[in-house]
């Protein structure tokens, strides 16, 4: 039974300047500070928090989706969810597969051909020989790119790679499905497939979380919502009511 | 807010090094493929740009310092072979992170992945390199005994040595960026400390300055016993040492400050 239980999270992320960042300036910062005036020397590290003290529990069935303005702390909290960031306050227990789906594109090689790249992401997805073997075809056949598939992928057009990246990244299965900003993909006629896949995947997910921009996605493919403003919870609720909640603040 | 969580992942990362050591070398073999796709001999130009260059310069360095080219010539190849992928891994642990900075913060790869990909990297590179030393044999014909075979246990040391130091590298290189250029005028340096183009015979004074050079009993092991050349039990004392010390202190660095490599790339 996957669930996701999150208590009191805060994320303090380090901003490094450049002199911050720079051995030589930390150390002569720090003799010059011995037994003297404080001297600013520029490497002082602030801190972000980018997420303050949040908490709360998913379960099997539940899809969150996260709401707010750009540098509200949707990625971060996504990223803490997928283990990427580790807490700097509170904690977080998570049970079930994770599958984060962050980047589309990562880890391609343009000079290798579909299959390669089918079988490259497959390494970084954390999949044996085998388990990419049985995936292959499956991919193949829902890109629908045929023999393109023999070809080194510089020579596909935009539509084409978005088609291979997308057939691959929804191939596989989780417990807990997490998406940060996911663009709509392909070309009319692809479309329809892809929105088809994307819920068919999302509903065999015990736990789904996507983090967007767009409330038609959101929509679609959710049940609740949060809303996070400069890294805290201020909204948390079924998801239409969270999405409708500030125009309803606005008008009254 | 460090806590045992954080612990417990490290070593998981470090056990599964073994387990899934399919994804970091399969990764490894993909991008030595990748780069030599396009050319004619593939990734035999590898051995082909070393064969050149050994060739090259130990016949010139050799009649410049009147060496005598049937003993100079293996020694200086093993001695560059080796150096090589040294000099290679040290220069590349130095970016390695901060050029996955991206994989680090979108997948779940364990970051000493990275780390063992580009070791594994190098590997499939000096291998390539060793044939160069197979292939001049022929023509020199130095004496081969069984104990030859001692160089490959010289290699797992290094590599070995290597996967701790490239730990330690990549780690303080992430937070401070300054590191990686220091860390090449280090190799530089230690190239002219290092016996690899003259023969520690050939050193008098200044000695024991130079058996305080790790990388030296390094190579050492490496390079000697296949060209016959007898190796003092000592020496492969201190490279056992050093190798695991080096392991051990790449882990312990691994585990303090794994979760803290997320926030500086």
């Amino acid at each position: 039974m996957p669930s996701i239980v999150v208590e009191n999270l805060s994320i303090d992320i380090p901003v490094l300047t450049l002199r911050a960042q720079s051995l030589r300036t930390v150390v002569v910062a720090k003799a010059r500070a011995v037994g003297g005036t404080i001297i600013d020397s520029g490497t002082r590290i602030s801190v972000v928090r980018a997420l303050d003290q949040i908490s709360f529990t998913l379960g099997e069935g539940d899809r969150l989706g996260l709401i707010g303005p750009n540098g509200a702390g949707k990625s971060t909290l996504i990223r803490v969810l997928a283990d990427i960031y580790a807490p700097s306050a509170g904690k977080i227990e998570r049970q079930g597969t994770l599958i984060p789906m962050f980047d589309i594109g990562i880890g391609f090689d343009q000079e290798a051909t579909g299959y390669e790249n089918i079988f490259l992401r497959g390494m970084m997805m954390g999949l044996t020989r085998r388990e990419i073997a049985d995936r292959t075809d499956e991919i193949a056949a829902f890109s629908e790119l045929g023999e393109y598939l023999d070809l080194p992928i510089r020579t596909y057009s935009a539509g084409m790679t978005l088609r291979l990246m997308f057939s691959i990244a929804t191939s596989v299965a989780g417990d807990i499905i997490l998406m940060d900003e996911w663009i709509s993909v392909g070309d009319v006629s692809f479309q329809g497939k892809a929105q088809k896949r994307m819920l068919d995947m999302t509903g065999k997910a015990g736990i789904l979380v996507i983090a967007s921009h767009d409330p038609s996605i959101l929509l679609q493919h959710c049940t609740l919502g949060m809303r996070l403003e400069k890294g805290r919870v201020v909204d948390f609720g079924p998801i239409a009511t969270v999405l409708d909640r500030p125009k309803l603040a606005a008008a009254g | 807010m460090k806590s045992s969580v954080d612990t417990e992942r490290a070593v998981r990362d470090l056990r599964d090094v073994f387990v899934r050591s399919m994804m970091w070398s399969a990764l490894a073999s993909a991008d030595i493929r990748s780069k030599y796709r396009l050319s004619t001999l593939g990734s035999l130009w590898i051995t082909m740009t070393t064969g050149a260059m050994v060739l090259a310069i130990g016949l010139f360095y050799g009649q410049f310092f009147g060496q005598d080219m049937h003993s100079y010539l293996p020694y200086f190849t093993a001695s560059y072979i080796t150096w090589s992928f040294i000099a290679s891994v040290f220069g590349e642990a130095s970016t390695t992170l901060i050029g996955s900075g991206n994989l680090i913060k979108s997948s779940q790869m364990p970051i000493v992945f990275h780390i063992m990909r580009m070791m594994q990297r190098n590997l499939i590179i000096v291998l390539h390199n060793a044939v160069v030393l197979a292939a001049i044999w022929p023509f020199v014909r130095w004496s081969l005994y069984p104990s030859a075979l001692l160089s490959l246990v010289g290699l797992v040391l290094l590599y070995l040595f290597l996967v701790g130091v490239s730990a330690i590298i990549s780690i303080i290189c992430v937070r401070y960026r300054d590191i990686p250029p220091l860390i090449q005028v280090l190799t530089q340096f230690l190239f002219f400390l290092t016996p690899i183009i003259w023969y520690p015979e050939q050193i008098h004074t200044g000695k024991k300055i130079l058996a305080l050079n790790p990388v030296s009993y390094m190579l050492i092991v490496v390079r000697d016993p296949v060209l016959g050349r007898p190796v003092e039990i000592q020496s492969w004392i201190i490279a056992i040492f050093l190798a695991a010390a080096s392991v051990l202190a790449g882990s312990l660095m691994y585990v303090r400050f794994r979760r803290r490599i997320a926030y500086w790339v």
